[in-house]
C-alpha cells in the first residue's frame, strides 16, 4: 500500500520520524550564502533571441541561405537562355541537355583538326522570318561562326536546321541569297505552294561569304540547330603538288634520256611509254589539284527548313526566362539535396560511432557515481 | 508564496537561496553525512548556481530541482576528489573520524535512527532525503537522480526497509 506521496505505508512511523526533524541551515552558512547571493550580479533580461540563440540559428541559417543562394544564382545564371554563361553551364552539367542537339562542336575543327561531327543544339533565337525583304543579319550567328582561314584550303560545311513561317518563300529567298552571293543551288526539295512541313536544300557559296551566308540563311527563321565543320586539306595539296613537281620533273629526265642516239629500240620504247605513264598520272593529279581546290572555293551550306507543325524538336515555348530560372533553381537543389545525402552516407558511421562514443562515457560516468554513492 | 527564478522577469535569486537553503543543505548533509561537509558544499553550491544562472531554463524544472541537481553534481565531485586523495595517501583515516561523528542527522532523533542512518550508503540516504525530507514527487527525484521512476521508488523501499531493520535491531540489542 502507498502514501498519498508514493511512500508505503508500512514506514509510516519511520517517515514520520525521520520528518521530525527539520534540517535547517546554521547562521554562519546563512550568512556566506546570502554574502553568495548578495554579490551575483542580476542577469540581463533575456529576450527573445535567448530562446533562439544566434549560435544555434546561425548554425541552420547560414548553410540554408548558403544552398539557395547557390540554387538561385545558379538559376538566374543560366536561366537566359541565348547567354554564353547558359552555354558554359550546360558544359559543366554534361547530363544536362536542351534543344534537339549534343554538345557543342561549333568551329571546333577551324584550326585543322579534322573531329567528328556533331550536331549543336543552339537555343532559339527569336528572329522569326518577316519577310524576304528584310536584309538583316543574325548578329548572334555572324559572331558566333567560324571564319574560313584567308591562306589555307579549307572544306567548309554548314547544316543549319530553321524553323520558318512561310516555307515556300524562305526557300526561295534562300535561293535567292546564294545566287546573289555568286553562289548556286546543289539541291533543292520543296513544295512550290507549301506554306507548311519541311523544306531540304544545299546550296554552295563562295568561301569568301561564306560567314555572312550562314548569318543572312538563319535570319530567315529561328535556329533550331546548327553544325559547323571545317577540314583543313592545305597539307594534301601541298602533298599532291610535290608530287606533281617530281612527276614533272622525272618526265622532263626521260624526255632528255630519248634524245640519246645511241639508245636501241626497244630502249626507246621503254622510256617513251615511262613517259606517257607519268604524263597520265601527272594529268590525273591535276584534276585531282584543280577538282579539291575548287571545292575549297565553295562552302556548302544545308539548310533544313521546317514549320512549327513539321519541327522534330518541340518549340521550347514553355515556361519563358522566370520559368527556366525556377527549373534551374529547383534543379541546383536536386542536386544540392544528391550531395547532402551522399555526405550525410558518408558521414553517418562518424556520427553513429560519436553516439556509442557518448553512451559509453554517459554508462561509465553513472557506474562510476553508483560506486561512490554504494559506500 | 515560493520565490521563482524566471528568465524574463526580474531574478531573485537572494530570496531564491533563501527558500531552499535548508533543502539543499539537508540534501547534502544525508548525502554525505558529514555536517561540515555538508555546509562548504551548500555553499559552493550557490556559488555554482549564481555562475550558472543564465543557463537555468524553468520549462524544464523548479528552481529548487535545479538547485538540488547542482548540489548533486558538487558532491559528486566532492566524493571523486576525495577518493582521488585517499587513493594517493593511502588513508581511511578521515573516514573513520567522519563516521564516529554523533548526531550527525538531526538532534531529535534517537540513537538508532541516527546509527542507522550512517549505517546506509550515501546513495540510499540520498534516495530518502529526496523523497521523505524534501518530499519531491517520484518524477521529479527520479529526474534528479537519472534513473526511472520505478528504480527511484524501488530503491526508496529498499533503503527505507533496510533503515527500519536497522532500527529494529538496535532496538532489540
Amino acid at each position: 500500500m502507498s502514501g498519498p506521496d508514493g511512500i508505503d505505508e508500512r514506514f509510516g512511523t519511520l517517515v514520520g520520524e525521520l520528518r521530525s526533524e527539520e534540517q535547517t541551515a546554521s547562521t554562519e552558512l546563512r550568512e556566506r550564502v546570502r554574502a553568495i547571493a548578495a554579490r551575483g550580479p542580476e542577469p540581463p533580461a533575456t529576450t527573445r533571441r535567448d530562446r533562439f540563440p544566434r549560435r544555434r540559428l546561425a548554425l541552420v541559417l547560414v548553410p540554408v541561405c548558403a544552398l539557395v543562394a547557390v540554387a538561385v544564382g545558379a538559376g538566374l545564371l543560366t536561366s537566359g537562355s541565348s547567354t554564353p554563361s547558359r552555354r558554359a553551364f550546360d558544359t559543366l552539367m554534361p547530363g544536362k541537355t536542351s534543344g534537339s542537339g549534343g554538345s557543342s562542336q561549333h568551329g571546333a575543327a577551324f584550326q585543322g583538326v579534322t573531329k567528328p561531327p556533331a550536331i549543336r543544339s543552339l537555343p532559339v533565337v527569336k528572329s522569326p522570318y518577316t519577310g524576304p525583304q528584310q536584309p538583316g543579319l543574325n548578329a548572334y550567328a555572324l559572331q558566333d561562326t567560324p571564319a574560313p582561314s584567308g591562306s589555307r584550303h579549307q572544306l567548309y560545311t554548314a547544316d543549319l536546321r530553321l524553323r520558318v513561317s512561310d516555307l515556300s518563300a524562305t526557300t526561295k529567298q534562300a535561293i535567292r541569297l546564294t545566287r546573289g552571293w555568286g553562289g548556286y543551288v546543289i539541291s533543292v526539295d520543296y513544295g512550290s505552294a507549301q506554306k507548311a512541313g519541311e523544306a531540304y536544300l544545299v546550296v554552295r557559296v563562295p568561301i569568301a561569304k561564306v560567314q555572312t551566308a550562314v548569318a543572312r540563311l538563319t535570319a530567315l527563321g529561328s535556329i533550331v540547330a546548327d553544325h559547323v565543320s571545317i577540314q583543313d586539306v592545305q597539307n594534301q595539296l601541298n602533298h599532291r603538288y610535290s608530287r606533281m613537281q617530281a612527276l614533272r620533273v622525272k618526265i622532263t629526265k626521260l624526255r632528255g634520256k630519248l634524245t640519246d642516239q645511241s639508245l636501241t629500240q626497244s630502249q626507246r620504247e621503254f622510256f617513251q611509254a615511262a613517259i606517257a605513264q607519268n604524263q597520265a598520272a601527272l594529268v590525273n593529279l591535276e584534276q585531282q589539284q584543280q577538282s579539291q581546290m575548287t571545292r575549297t572555293s565553295f562552302a556548302t551550306v544545308s539548310l533544313d527548313l521546317q514549320t512549327k507543325k513539321a519541327a522534330a524538336v518541340p518549340p521550347p515555348s514553355g515556361p519563358g526566362r522566370i520559368g527556366q530560372a525556377l527549373s534551374d533553381i529547383g534543379h541546383v537543389l536536386l542536386v544540392e539535396a544528391e550531395v547532402l545525402l551522399y555526405v550525410l552516407l558518408i558521414g553517418a558511421p562518424f556520427v553513429i560511432l560519436g553516439v556509442l562514443l557518448w553512451l559509453s562515457r554517459r554508462t561509465l560516468r553513472r557506474r562510476s557515481e553508483d560506486e561512490l554513492l554504494a559506500r | 508564496m515560493p520565490a521563482t527564478l524566471t528568465r524574463r522577469s526580474q531574478i531573485d535569486f537572494a530570496a531564491v537561496c533563501e527558500e531552499n537553503l535548508d533543502g539543499v543543505f539537508g540534501y547534502l548533509l544525508y548525502l554525505t553525512g558529514n555536517r561540515a561537509v555538508a555546509e562548504d558544499l551548500t555553499a559552493e553550491t550557490f556559488e555554482r548556481a549564481l555562475r550558472r544562472l543564465r543557463r537555468f531554463d524553468p520549462r524544464r524544472g523548479t528552481a529548487k530541482a535545479w538547485l538540488l541537481t547542482l548540489a548533486r553534481s558538487t558532491a559528486l565531485d566532492h566524493f571523486r576528489s576525495e577518493q582521488r586523495r585517499r587513493k594517493r595517501e593511502g588513508t581511511y583515516a578521515l573516514l573513520d573520524a567522519e563516521a564516529v561523528e554523533s548526531d550527525v542527522f538531526g538532534h531529535t532523533y534517537s540513537p538508532a535512527l541516527e546509527a542507522a542512518l550512517r549505517s546506509l550508503s550515501a546513495g540510499e540516504r540520498e534516495v530518502v532525503a529526496l523523497r521523505v525530507l524534501l518530499d519531491l514527487d517520484g518524477e521529479t527525484a527520479a529526474r534528479l537522480l537519472g534513473i526511472s521512476p520505478t528504480a527511484c521508488s524501488t530503491r526508496l523501499h529498499r533503503a527505507l526497509q533496510k533503515l527500519e531493520e536497522k532500527v529494529r535491531d538496535d532496538v532489540r540489542a
